[in-house]
């Protein structure tokens, strides 16, 4: 075999029922599907079939980093899990971005990616070091919390050893548990730390010495000084403004004790620049505030954002400190924070507030501005017991058990306030897929204005969960612009949602990180930092072409597993969007957001009617053993309806 | 920058390395008096803006640039800078060859001038790995700090130590690259 650029060249595949390890070759899917998720939605397509259960022991769960990971590549750290998502509605293979250290340290112990089958017969974990992998007895670590089971984990195989592990909720096969890295980072949504619990696996762990080559290192380290910051003045009296949607943070000092969240991080992220009391929290740094945590933290500071819609939920406001003590506990508990702080928690309050829950229901008052409630609430939902038995659940799942009716679409009446105007809101923030609301213009993080939502509308309608954590909506501000100026009928909404699409399939099969790409100045940086690590060379456009043939994919898994079609997505995104949004009333035009389902599938080559891609886009794409096994099935429309 | 005195550089050295310049010949080797005549004195350093205050972020990108610069691959056994990683207390300490002014590594060298060498005009103690004994380690063993900030390559089995980028035109790439800015080139005893 030629010399690997990037690539380590192998994927481990572990069978826990049989205890059988093997590894599959990397390069037979790598220029294909480059790694991360399209190396994921590959593995789905060929080993997830249509009624794969989440917790059967033929469900995979799959850890995928890729050719960028580990190397200095700027923020190239993440790695991808997916899987059949316990936490979807209805169960389906899905995925979970996740930063920190691990998917670079596999990669220096000589795997690309990991796919885990089976069940073992007793608790396990899994060892992985320089080019080997042996499935060890976790009896001793089961029960533990995911904080103790880390440092459990460092102790027996050395400081530098870098897990994945689940907490007590993943143990009890909760739809929300997350499985966390030792640097305190989480694939959060998605449910795979219930899949791991499933699967008796408490943990991966992985020490690797190995390299990673680089095709060509002066050219990676120039194109690393075109996208990265220069640092020129002391960074402990420098002082800087943020721009964060709109919102600006004033001049705050760099701040100091602050851990980047992934390897090879040069990214000024907000996190940075709030001027939070970190340095009191052991183990409570960056990696929690990047992605999920500062934004459940500080949700409730006003004074941070200043008055944007979604930040005056009557919780904990203005009590920072508490709330972080939340979230410690989330992580010890290995509980999905997303959705309990952007979905469960403001459904309880504003359900208690309009009298439909109660403390008959949990057997404790709900009262979130005592921290024992929270603390209450969390075990329950962990250990399943009581109410929280139902909550583990996930809160989609919670609702329809008692009535979605009753308890989703009913208007929260109680304060909720916005610019001095009493906001009308449903008691359910929950969007679609069985996922709360997020920057959709409704419930937490409102301020996504009309028509921008609209954009959000169309790409969570073909994801399998919240397509708004790497789906960022960057583009030029001429073609923002125009789509603002003839929303629902011009061509530039579906052309930007598009390539966002594309770009958010690019940046997680690389990997990079899904706030920082792609760069709207510089859209040229992910396939030039490709080639100067792999070699391969490739156009910005040839990469978005990759981009299109990985979204296409996933779709197709999507169609075989779960008769997706245009019925059943647009049935699914619009009553949420039905609902009035949280800066100005607006509602969906149902009328319109079809001509601009129209638009969409059109441009992508999609039928209209079924929203299937024919058999000439999967060729085009190097998808024909794809479309013949949809021919089988009846999912391949021979022509398109345009 | 604030300059610290040579003393003040042994007792806050002292601290940090957990006392083990504490004793009196560690101390002797750091001691002007005892300063080989026959090497030349060294000159400037790598070191960490005010490691007391954190700034360094723990991104690990001195380390990846600086093994990718010399080695054209990113990976812990290549690297001639590495950070001690506390996050729990979240600070790091960028750990690199401090330039001794008594090589201790240099007199440890078998293939001392051609394997551990110090340039005439910078007075840069730096390894030609070319010329590196396989194996040997002395140089390693030799280091008077801990951990020792000579790196060792087990697949190729030779030292790696900063050299401070020798011939970049740009000076070294993890202070060019560190996004918080918190490296910098010190005046040894400066």
């Amino acid at each position: 075999m030629s010399k690997l650029y990037g690539w380590t060249g192998g994927i481990l595949d572990v069978d826990l029922s049989e205890g059988r390890i093997s590894v599959l070759d990397t390069m037979e899917y790598a220029l294909k599907y480059i790694g991360g998720k399209g190396l994921m939605h590959r593995l789905a397509w060929e080993r997830l079939p249509k009624g794969t259960a989440p917790f059967g022991p033929e469900n995979c769960l799959m850890f995928a980093a890729g050719p960028l990971t580990g190397t200095p590549a700027p923020t190239s750290g993440r790695m991808e899990v997916g899987g059949i998502s316990p936490q979807s509605i209805p169960e389906m293979y899905s995925h979970s971005g996740v930063g920190g250290w691990f998917g670079a340290e596999l990669k220096y112990a000589g795997f690309d990616g990991v796919l885990i089958r089976g069940i073992a017969p007793a608790p396990c974990y899994l060892s992985i070091t320089d080019g080997s992998a042996e499935i060890m007895d976790a009896k001793y670590l089961w029960g533990l919390g995911s904080y103790a089971t880390r440092h459990e984990l460092k102790r027996i195989h050395g400081k530098n050893t870098r897990s994945l592990v689940i907490g007590p909720a993943g143990e009890n096969k909760s739809r929300i548990a997350a499985m966390l890295t030792d640097s305190g980072n989480a694939a959060g949504q998605g449910g795979f730390g219930g899949v791991a619990g499933s699967k008796n696996l408490k943990a991966v762990c992985v020490n690797g010495s190995g390299s990673i080559s680089i095709a060509r290192p002066d050219e990676l380290l120039a194109r690393r000084s075109e996208i990265g910051r220069r640092p020129s003045d002391n960074p402990l009296v420098r002082g800087a403004n943020l721009e964060y949607f709109g919102y600006f943070t004033g001049p705050v000092p760099w701040q100091k004790f602050n851990l980047s969240c992934t390897h090879a991080c040069d990214r000024a992220c907000m996190p940075a620049f709030m001027d939070l009391p970190r340095a009191s929290r052991g183990g409570f740094h960056c990696s929690d505030f990047a992605c999920i945590g500062q934004m459940s933290a500080g949700w409730q500071q006003s004074d941070v954002f200043g008055e944007v819609p979604g930040v005056e939920w009557p919780l904990w406001q203005h009590n920072l400190e508490r709330g972080l003590e939340v979230v410690e506990l989330m992580n010890d508990l290995g509980l999905n924070q997303y959705e309990i702080l952007g979905g469960m928690v403001p459904w309880i309050v504003m359900s208690a507030h309009e009298g439909l829950l109660s403390e008959k229901d949990f057997g404790f008052a709900v009262d979130p501005d005592n921290p024992h409630w929270w603390v209450k609430l969390l075990n329950s939902i962990a250990y399943r017991e009581g109410f929280g038995d139902l909550l583990a659940e996930g809160t989609t799942r919670a609702i329809n058990a008692l009535g979605k009716d009753k308890y989703g679409q009913t208007l929260y009446t109680g304060k909720r306030r916005f610019k001095g105007i009493d906001m009308p809101t449903p008691v359910s923030l929950q969007q679609a897929w069985g996922y709360a609301a997020h920057y959709s213009g409704r419930g937490i993080n409102a301020s996504v204005p009309f028509p921008d939502w609209l954009l959000r509308a169309l790409t969570w309608m073909t994801q399998s969960r919240d397509s708004n954590n790497d789906t960022h909506h960057r583009s030029r501000a001429e073609y923002i612009k125009a789509f603002r100026a003839d929303p629902y009928r011009g061509d530039n909404g579906p052309r930007m949602a598009i390539w966002d699409e594309h770009r958010s399939e690019i940046k997680c099969s690389l990997t990079l990180c899904d706030w920082a790409f792609p760069i709207a100045y510089y859209t040229s940086a992910e396939s030039k930092l490709f080639a100067a690590v792999t070699g391969v060379d490739t156009s910005e456009e040839e990469l978005d072409f990759t981009g299109e043939r990985l979204k296409n994919l996933q779709r197709a898994v999507l169609i075989r597993n779960n008769d997706r079609s245009r019925e059943v997505e647009v049935g699914e995104i619009l009553p949420f969007f039905r609902q009035p949004d949280g800066t100005a009333g607006a509602v969906i035009d149902e009328n319109e957001f079809a001509v601009l389902v129209d638009s969409y599938y059109q441009q992508r080559g999609w039928d209209k009617s079924t929203g299937w891609p024919a058999r000439a886009k999967y060729e085009e794409l190097g998808l024909t053993d794809v479309a013949n096994e949809l021919q089988i099935l009846g999912k391949l429309p021979e022509m398109i309806q345009q | 920058m604030s300059k610290i005195s040579r003393r003040e550089f042994i007792k806050d050295a002292g601290i940090a390395f957990g006392g083990l310049l504490a004793g009196a010949g560690a101390a002797a080797m750091y001691s002007s008096e005892y300063i080989a005549a026959e090497v030349p004195k060294a000159g400037k350093r790598l070191v960490q803006l005010d490691a007391s205050q954190s700034a360094c972020i723990g991104c690990g990108t001195c380390e990846l640039v600086c093994a990718v610069f010399h080695e054209g691959a990113g990976g812990p056994n290549l690297r001639r800078i590495w950070l001690e990683r506390n996050e729990d207390g979240l600070t790091c300490r960028m750990l690199a060859c401090q330039q001794c002014d008594y090589p201790a590594c240099y007199y440890a060298c078998p293939l001392q001038g051609k394997a551990l060498c110090i340039d005439k005009e910078t007075g840069t103690r730096y390894i030609n790995p070319d010329e590196c004994d396989p194996g040997c380690r002395e140089c390693i063993k030799a280091c008077p700090l801990e951990p020792p900030r000579i790196n060792y390559d087990p697949e190729r089995l030779i030292a790696l130590m900063c050299d401070m980028c020798a011939g970049r035109p740009a000076g070294p790439a993890c202070i060019e690259f560190c996004p918080s800015g918190c490296l910098k080139l010190e005046v040894v005893g400066a």
